[in-house]
């Protein structure tokens, strides 16, 4: 057994329908954009190794499908989450106007111990769109919304030309490791539904 | 024909009966051929096609259909009775999924001589044909009406007779018999519309029926598609807004999809039936369900490979007709998966639970690894039953997988579960040394293009 087990962190990404959810990720994991992308089915995901303070994480992020009818699907993919990415595109205003009910339907289906201080993060996509003249929602904005849900960190982001897409992720996995510990006070909670070990592993109970 | 109702319902049920009879075994030969054609590293065409290709019957029929391309089957069943291979080469052999065999078995019998120890199987599968003499089959069976309508041989003819068959059942059958181990190029628009349902057997009303149809769909489009918004709900808009965003998303690896003008078809396609069938509405994922339709009942029309396409050689006339062949066609595959795309989708849950189950009585230390390692079926394997395995598959392959799963028809649900239950066996071994991130990665990888090169 290695000396030191990498701890898990497991990130959520959620947001409408074609706001870059895919693009993010593959930006951030991959330093690659891709006009390519199909719709995502049920949820992708990939991982990446963080390096923080000395010490080697494995960000785990899952991918979800925007549309709506796939939501029922979120107990399968969103528990043991350890910080969930709400993602909007800043040229269509629907796709902030849905961040609160994403939000609410994270807390639903993943039911954090503590949804109070559970870690979210937003980002603002698709800024490059037309030198930003097709934006129609403003920076102000949107954080006023984030500060008006418990001071939620906000990026701009633009997945295809990598902008700020590292910082926001920096920020994603330092918030999914704040949150990490509280999991495994919380742990029986947790297993008693999925009935597996994998949040055993994922904190590195063996170590 | 036979017209009595009551010899026609007993004549049913017996059917029924039997299939449902050979039901388990025919699984359990499904599941080997899955087996073998992902170990065979080559296309599902491939499994039915092995071994039953003897030389002579071969070189005779070739010279009918020198644009049949199955010559890359020859290659594998050349070495067919090589001791390694032998013991999938037998599940091969008598592979015969469909269930009125007898009749064919009588035609084929001459031909292939079955040298499979299997007697048992044997008696109750049947021979396989040659590609050649298989394409002649279908050339036959769709071939313009000369005496009978349907083209039959005498012997065929006297044994409906004495079965008490409707003649047009049979058709079908024999037609979905053949289909199932692959559909010549050139006749895979005609059978899969008349394998759905959407065209009649009687070749007589085929061409009114067809016009009937294409017709309706262009008062659908015209009804619900060509208005302005302000004539939608809401709910209207966003469905049309979601469609929008996912057409120029289909199949964006193929550069065909891209031109503007498969998108609009496809657009109006999804909108309309969409629109008509308001339990489901558009799921994300029917766009890639639309596509094999779309290459398929453009193949009518457009010469040569995909990539050299386009849509701007085409009338608007032809393209319509496509159109309406594609909604129609998706609906009648959809009709018997509604509750797939239902809210919540249940259907598909029950088919990821029914694999689950499968896996867990067939490979119980898979199925334990997995669970030990918290990986979830519905994490994999949702995917594969929203878009029927289309994103798992290289394009140029899933319109012959296709031909089996019309072949199907309404059994293809239950076939979808063995068809993934075989791939997690077939990779069981491989699968129990992984821990979940590897998995997880691993069955991507293992559908997308390590199994099919």
């Amino acid at each position: 057994m290695a000396s030191r087990r990498r701890m898990l962190l497991k990130v959520i990404i959620l947001g409408d329908s074609g706001v870059g959810k895919t693009s993010l990720m593959n930006q951030f994991v991959n330093r690659k954009f891709s006009n390519q992308y199909k719709a995502t089915i049920g949820a992708d995901f990939l991982t990446k190794e963080v390096q923080f303070e000395d010490r080697l994480f494995t960000l785990q992020i899952w991918d979800t499908a925007g549309q709506e009818r796939f939501q029922s699907l979120g107990v399968a993919f969103y528990r043991g989450a350890d910080c969930c990415v709400l993602v909007y595109d800043v040229n269509v205003m629907k796709s902030f106007d849905n961040l609160n009910h994403w939000r609410e339907e994270f807390l639903i289906q993943a039911s954090p111990s503590d949804p109070e201080n559970f870690p979210f993060v937003v980002l603002g996509n698709k800024i490059d769109v037309d030198g930003g003249n097709s934006r129609v929602v403003s920076e102000k904005k949107a954080k006023a919304w984030c500060a008006s849900k418990g001071n939620i960190p906000y990026f701009e982001t633009s997945a295809k030309e990598g902008f700020n897409v590292e910082a926001a992720f920096q920020c994603i996995a330092k918030n999914a490791l704040k949150n990490e510990p509280e999991e495994e006070v919380y742990l029986p909670d947790t297993i008693d539904v999925s009935g597996g070990g994998r949040q055993q592993r994922s904190t590195g109970c063996e170590c | 024909m036979n017209n009595d109702n009551y010899n026609n319902r007993e004549k049913d049920q017996r059917i029924k009966d039997s299939t449902i009879a050979s039901l388990d075994s025919r699984f359990n030969q499904t599941l080997r051929n899955v087996q073998g054609f992902l170990k065979g590293r080559s296309i599902p065409g491939k499994i039915l096609l092995t071994r039953r290709s003897d030389p002579l019957d071969n070189s005779n029929s070739k010279g009918n259909l020198p644009n049949h391309e199955r010559s890359f089957s020859y290659n594998e069943t050349g070495t067919s009775d090589h001791t390694t291979e032998a013991v999938e080469e037998e599940v091969l052999n008598t592979s015969k999924p469909i269930g009125i065999t007898n009749v064919n078995k009588l035609k084929m019998s001459t031909l292939h001589i079955e040298n499979t120890s299997k007697e048992v199987q044997k008696s109750s599968m049947g021979a396989r044909a040659t590609d050649s003499a298989r394409v002649m089959k279908f050339t036959q069976a769709l071939s313009g009406s000369t005496v009978d309508q349907l083209n039959f041989s005498l012997v065929e003819i006297g044994l409906h007779l004495s079965l008490a068959i409707p003649l047009e059942i049979y058709f079908v059958e024999k037609l979905r018999e053949l289909a199932w181990s692959g559909v010549p190029d050139s006749m895979r628009p005609t059978v899969w519309r008349l394998l759905l349902g959407y065209a009649p057997p009687n070749s007589d009303r085929r061409e009114g029926v067809l016009r009937r149809k294409r017709l309706e769909y262009l008062d659908c489009v015209s009804l619900y598609y060509d208005i302005p918004d302000t004539e939608r709900s809401d709910d209207e808009i966003n469905m049309l807004r979601q469609i929008a965003v996912d057409c120029p998303r289909t199949v964006p690896d193929v550069t065909f999809f891209q031109q503007q003008q498969v998108q609009k078809s496809l657009e109006r396609i999804l909108y309309t039936w969409a629109i008509r069938h308001p339990a489901s509405g558009y799921v994300q994922g029917i766009n890639d369900l639309v596509t094999p339709f779309f290459v398929v009942f453009l193949s009518e029309y457009l010469e040569g490979g995909i990539d050299n396409w386009s849509m701007s050689d085409l009338s608007s006339d032809k393209i319509s007709n496509i159109e309406a062949d594609c909604y129609w066609c998706l609906s009648k595959l959809l009709d018997g998966m509604q509750d797939h795309y239902t809210f919540a989708q249940p259907g598909i849950q029950r088919l990821v639970f029914k694999l689950k189950e499968l896996v867990r009585r067939i490979d119980e230390p898979v199925s334990r690894h997995m669970e030990d390692q918290g990986l979830e079926f519905l994490q994999f394997a949702f995917r594969w039953f929203n878009c029927l395995l289309i994103r798992e598959i290289p394009f140029h392959l899933v319109t012959r997988l296709w031909d089996t799963y019309l072949a199907e028809g309404d059994a293809l649900p239950d076939f979808l579960v063995y068809i993934f239950a075989s791939f997690l066996l077939t990779w069981s071994e491989k699968l129990q040394k992984l821990d979940f991130q590897e998995l997880l990665a691993e069955k991507a990888i293992v559908l997308s293009g390590n199994v099919f090169p």
